[in-house]
Formats: structure tokens, sequence, C-alpha cells
């Protein structure tokens, strides 16, 4: 009988010790209660998470993407054949990625959607140009009959489109290449290549473009209709 | 004993599988991004015609380009109708690889040559790299290709007709000044890893008088210590601007402000650029928009605007919502006030007609027991300024309370420890009675 009133008054202690700890929290929690040395006991914290429209297109089956922003092709001949990057999809010859930033594996390209929203992806690229303006040398990116292509998985070879008038031809297309349309968070595209080519006449050197990778959000400016697509952006 | 160590293996295979999880999302999560942005998109609501918009959105890279790329804006296609409506400043950033985000700013202006209805502005950075690509082919012919990635941005908008009715920007939209704004920007270039200079300058500049002065301050933010510093300003389309343009001696963790009397505009906008100079590396330069309304100088009336209360109290590091009454003292009516409290709020209160009053609502938090923040507000007619402070409201009672919960709890806890020891005394005062009984019971016993 002594036995359970010691262990009953114990359990009201603990009752009476538990629900002052309750009080003190509650009064600290609602950041009504701070310390007299002007430290803040603790506030109501409020996170809020920024939503963020990013992506990223990159070769496959790497742990570096950061040497993968540039990659290279060649040499290669000007006879008017494909050189295609990766050659899993065809092209006469494959590519190299030979570069100062490579990483000498030359691997289909990933696209990945790392931001908070749904998104459209659009591609361009300025013609490669060996550095000399006014020589006339350069291999042409256009939307309409280019020498520079992207594989699409499950759409095929497409012209990128050329975005850019200060160049050699002083051409820009308006239109750019849908390659995903409504790209959830965090979904993946697999198998992108690119492949290029050279005609009879174009000089040996180096030529370089910038291609360019835009996403937009899907849901405020759904931009394309479908894959492989061209747009007006 | 067995078992115990069976558990403590147990806990121990978790505790790695755990850490190892962690681990994996860590680097999941650091693994590759691109070239980000936000917000991605802002309802700017409707501006009438003939006032401005100020926007500003930040570009994120999430991505290791291992060179500097140069950002410019560029409208789409779609939006190219708009571009002599937008200025984007700074109009280029280069963003080093140490650099995780660039805030710059979207205004929209010129507003009175738009028609009437809904505007959708998209535009892209467009990030190109300052450095050549370094192929190691020199045979036949060899291509490469940066891949550039970029997101595009979106502000919509509507052009209403005068006299129409401002519509505020929805609480879920991302905060931005919905007028120019004379808030402090800070463009930070960090040219090598000793170097850092800031210039802290107001990003838009309205002027109200023949005569105007800006002061800009260049803040030594690295640990070198500059002794040459040089200012330049560059003016577009020209106008004068007398300066100091020698700074001297700035050495690392000091700041100096330079004033710049500026005159003779002769454009609606002009821009202006600033440098700064260690005549050795490379300079520091930012540049800020200088607005000048078209209106009639004599007009320009000051200290029309009064507001109330210019003395408050809020909590200690709380987000506290302040709201001011602001009136009209003058017998003209006022168009497009702009209240500015100097790197806090910026809001945009709209025509306030004679001994009218309107009021303004803004957040405030500190930590100091009392500050004071210059208010400026700007109108098309002229310009009033005034100063508010903000103390802390006094930490007695919280004192007391706190002291009153510990004593409480302190007093429970002996309380509930005394009780405890009592029962144990009773209790073997009790067994030692019984044991006494038990004892003589038996004596009884033996004499029986």
């Amino acid at each position: 009988m002594d036995e359970k009133r010691k262990l009953r008054e114990t359990q009201h202690a603990i009752a009476l010790f538990v629900v002052l700890c309750m009080l003190l929290l509650f009064l600290s929690g609602t950041g009504f209660i701070t310390s007299p040395l002007g430290y803040v006991v603790n506030t109501t914290i409020s996170v809020t998470i920024a939503p963020e429209l990013n992506h990223i297109f990159y070769e496959e089956e790497l742990m570096n993407p950061s040497r993968d922003y540039v990659f290279q092709i060649g040499p290669i001949t000007t006879d008017g054949l494909w050189h295609s990057y990766n050659s899993t999809y065809g092209g006469v010859f494959a590519g190299y990625d030979i570069g100062t930033y490579s990483d000498n594996n030359t691997n289909l390209f990933k696209l990945r959607n790392t931001g908070t929203k749904t998104i459209d992806v659009i591609i361009a690229s300025s013609d490669f140009d060996n550095g000399m303006i006014g020589d006339g040398n350069y291999i042409d990116v256009n939307q309409f009959g280019g020498d520079f292509q992207i594989y699409i998985p499950g759409t095929g070879w497409r012209n990128v489109s050329d975005n850019n008038n200060r160049d050699e031809d002083g051409i820009k297309n308006n239109e750019e290449l849908c390659i995903a349309n409504n790209l959830v968070v965090g979904a993946e595209v697999s198998g992108f290549d690119v492949r290029i080519r050279a005609w009879p006449g174009t000089n040996h050197g180096n030529y370089t473009a910038h291609i360019m990778v835009s996403v937009f959000e899907s849901d405020t400016i759904d931009i394309c209709t479908g894959v492989g697509e061209y747009v007006l952006p | 004993m067995f078992c115990l160590k069976n558990t403590k293996a147990v806990f121990l295979k978790n505790a790695v599988f755990f850490a190892f999880f962690v681990l994996l999302l860590i680097f999941e999560s650091q693994s590759v991004f691109g070239l980000g942005v936000i917000p991605s998109y802002i309802d700017a609501g409707a501006i009438t015609q003939g006032d401005m918009h100020l926007s500003s959105f930040e570009v994120i890279n999430r991505f290791d380009y291992p060179v500097p790329l140069n950002l410019t804006f560029e409208l789409t296609h779609s939006s190219s109708y708009l571009k002599e409506n937008v200025i984007f400043f700074p109009s280029s950033v280069v963003l080093y690889p140490h650099n995780k985000s660039k805030l710059f700013n979207v205004l929209i202006m010129d507003t009175e040559h738009l028609p009437l209805g809904n505007h959708f502005l998209v535009f892209r950075p467009i990030p190109i790299t300052l450095e050549d690509a370094v192929m190691n082919s020199s045979q036949n012919i060899t291509t490469a290709s940066y891949i550039m990635q970029t997101s595009a941005f979106a502000l919509n908008f509507d052009i209403a007709a005068k006299g129409g009715i401002v519509e505020e920007v929805g609480e879920d939209v991302p905060a931005s000044p919905s007028m120019p704004s004379d808030s402090m920007i800070v463009i930070q270039t960090i040219e090598e890893a000793a170097k850092d200079i800031a210039i802290i300058y107001p990003s838009f500049f309205k002027v109200a008088h023949e005569n105007e002065s800006v002061s800009i301050t260049v803040k030594n933010e690295g640990s070198f210590n500059f002794t040459n510093l040089t200012i330049r300003i560059i003016t577009e389309p020209f106008f004068n601007v007398e300066y100091n343009s020698v700074i001297g001696a700035l050495f690392s963790g000091d700041e100096t402000k330079v004033t710049l009397n500026m005159s003779g505009f002769s454009s609606t906008y002009h821009y202006a650029k600033i440098v700064v100079s260690d005549g050795v590396d490379e300079w520091v330069e930012a540049s800020m928009i200088v607005y000048v309304p078209d209106i009639s100088r004599a007009a320009v009336l000051h200290d029309c605007i009064v507001f109330e209360p210019q003395n408050i109290k809020i909590k200690p590091n709380t987000e506290t919502s302040i709201r001011l009454s602001v009136s009209n003292n003058c017998d003209i009516a006022l168009n497009n006030v702009n209240m500015i409290v100097s790197n806090i709020a910026t809001k945009n209160i709209g025509g306030l007609n004679p001994k009218n009053t309107s009021i303004v609502e803004f957040l405030i938090s500190q930590t100091e027991s009392y500050k004071e923040y210059p208010i400026s507000f700007i109108y098309d007619e002229g310009a009033s300024a005034g100063v508010l402070r903000v103390s802390l409201e006094s930490g007695f009672w919280q004192i007391v309370l706190i002291l009153f919960a510990f004593m409480l709890l302190i007093a429970g806890g002996i309380y509930a420890y005394k009780r405890f020891r009592k029962r144990k005394s009773v209790t073997s005062k009790l067994k030692d009675v019984k044991s006494t009984k038990h004892t003589k019971g038996s004596r009884r016993f033996k004499r029986v």
C-alpha cells in the first residue's frame, strides 16, 4: 500500500515538473519570452522556400559535369559527312571529347529539371567560327538546313537554330528548338547527342560556338507545344 | 551481456547506414545545377500610364563554371516590342566562379507610349564565357561548343489609363518595389582574394531640383589596403557632374563618401556609370539611373508630406508591422508619391489630394535598442523628408515572467522532493515500528 502511495506521489511530482516545463516551452515558443541578456530564448521560425527555375544539360554517367559544359569534336573532315559526338544514333564518324575542359568521356547528354517548377526547354546556338571575322570561314548553324544538329530521344535529329546575327553570316533564326516539354521537377531525359559537318573549302582551324539551353516555366510561359518543334520564344 | 552487445551492434549498424544515407543526400543535392532565376515570374499588376515600375530579380549560379561569365540581358522575340520601355541595371554583370548569385533590376518606363492593356515581358540572361575554349588539336578542323544554360524571367503587367486604379501586388507574389526606388543597392566585385570594393549608391535617383546632390559610398571590404583610389563618373546622355575624383587611401574595412553635384539634365532619363580604380588592377563599376520628371522646376514643392507616428516602439528581434499615416499638408494635389524608408521599404502611395491622408504599412525588425530611419517622400511636384525613430520595448515584464516561471519550476521541484523524502522517512519509521512489534511479540512468545 505504501509502495503504491510512494509511486503515486512520485508520479504527481513528475507531472508537475512536466506541466511547468510545458508552460515555459509554450511561453517561449510564442516568441513572448526573451532572456534578460537579450538573447532570444525561442521565436517562431518561418522558412520560405523560393521557387526556383533551374536545370542542367550535361553528359551522362559522369560525376563532374562542370568539366562537360564545353565539349569538342574533331578533327573532322570536309566532305560534308556528319561527325557525331557519341555516334550512338549514327553519324559517319564518332566524335572525340578531347578539350581542355573535357574529361575524355564522349557520352550522350542528359537533361534534368533541378528547379522547383515544371519547365519547357529550348535550344539554339551561334555559328561555329574560327575567331577571324570576315574571312568567310564558319560552320553554319541554321534552323533550315544547317550543319549542326541535335538528336532528341524519341524524336530524332533536328537542326539547331541560329540565335546570333553578329557573326559571319549575319543570319539569326527567330525560332528555337524545343527539346523538352512540361518536364516535371526532378525528371530527366537521357540520350541527347549532337553532330556537325563541314564542307570542302572550309579552312583548317579551331571553330567554337555557344550552345544556349534555356528553360521557361511551363505554368506561366508554356512556350513548347511539343518536343522537336520550333517555337518563337 | 550478449544481448547488450547485440543491441549495440545493431545501433552502430543503423547509425552507419543513416550517416551514409545523409552523405548520399548531400552529394546528390550538390551534384549538378545550372544558371537559375528567382523569382521566375512577377505579376506587377497595373501601372498607370506615365508611371514606372521597378522589379528585382536574382540570377543563381548553382553550376561551377570554371571560367567567368559575362551576363547580359535579352528580351525574347515576342517581347522585343518593349525594347524601348525596359532598362536593365546593371546592364551586364560578370559572374565569377565564386559568385553564387547576382541581383539586378528591371525598370519599366516610358509607359505613356505603351498601349493600354496587358503586357508580358520575357527576358533571359545571356551568359557568355570570358575565355575562349582552348582546344588541343590544331590539325584539320576541330570544333568546340560551350553549353550555356540559362532561364527565362517573366514579368506581367497591365497599363492602366491615368486616373485608373493602381492595384497592389498580391501577397503571394515575391516582393518588388512597385515604383521608382531610391533604395540603396550594393554592387560588389571581387577582383582578387584580397581586393574587394563595394560601391553603395542609389540604384534610381529621382531629380527634384535643378541642381542635385547624391552621396555615394565606396567601401573597402577586402583585406588589401588601397593607397591610390580614384573615382570616375560617365554620364549618358551627358549631364554635368562635379565631384572629387581622388579618393586616395582606403584601408581595409574603411569607407568614404563621395558627393556628386549634378546639373544640366537634358533628358528624362540619364544613365550614370560609376568607376572606381586603384590605378594598378581592374576597376569596379556600377550604374545608376537618374530620372528627371518633366515638370516645371518652379512648381517643385517641399515638405508637403507629414507622417505619424514618428516615434514607435517594437519588440526586439521580431518583425513588426508599422502603419504610418501620411498626409498632404499642401493646397495642391501631389502625384506619384513614393515613400522610401532607407534600406527598409519602398512604397508607392499614388496620388494624394490636399489635406488627405493615406495609410502605409511595412515591416521592420531591429536588434538595436534605438535606431533612426531616414524617410523620404518623392513626388512629381517635389520631395519631403523626415526621420522615423524606432526603439525597443522594455523587457521588464518579460524578465519578471521568466523569473516567475523559473521560481515556480524550482518551487515545484523542491516541493516534490520534500514530499518524496517525507514519505520515505514515514515509511522507514513505520517499518521500524513493525519490526519492533514483531520482536516484542517474539519475546512474549518466548515468555509464554
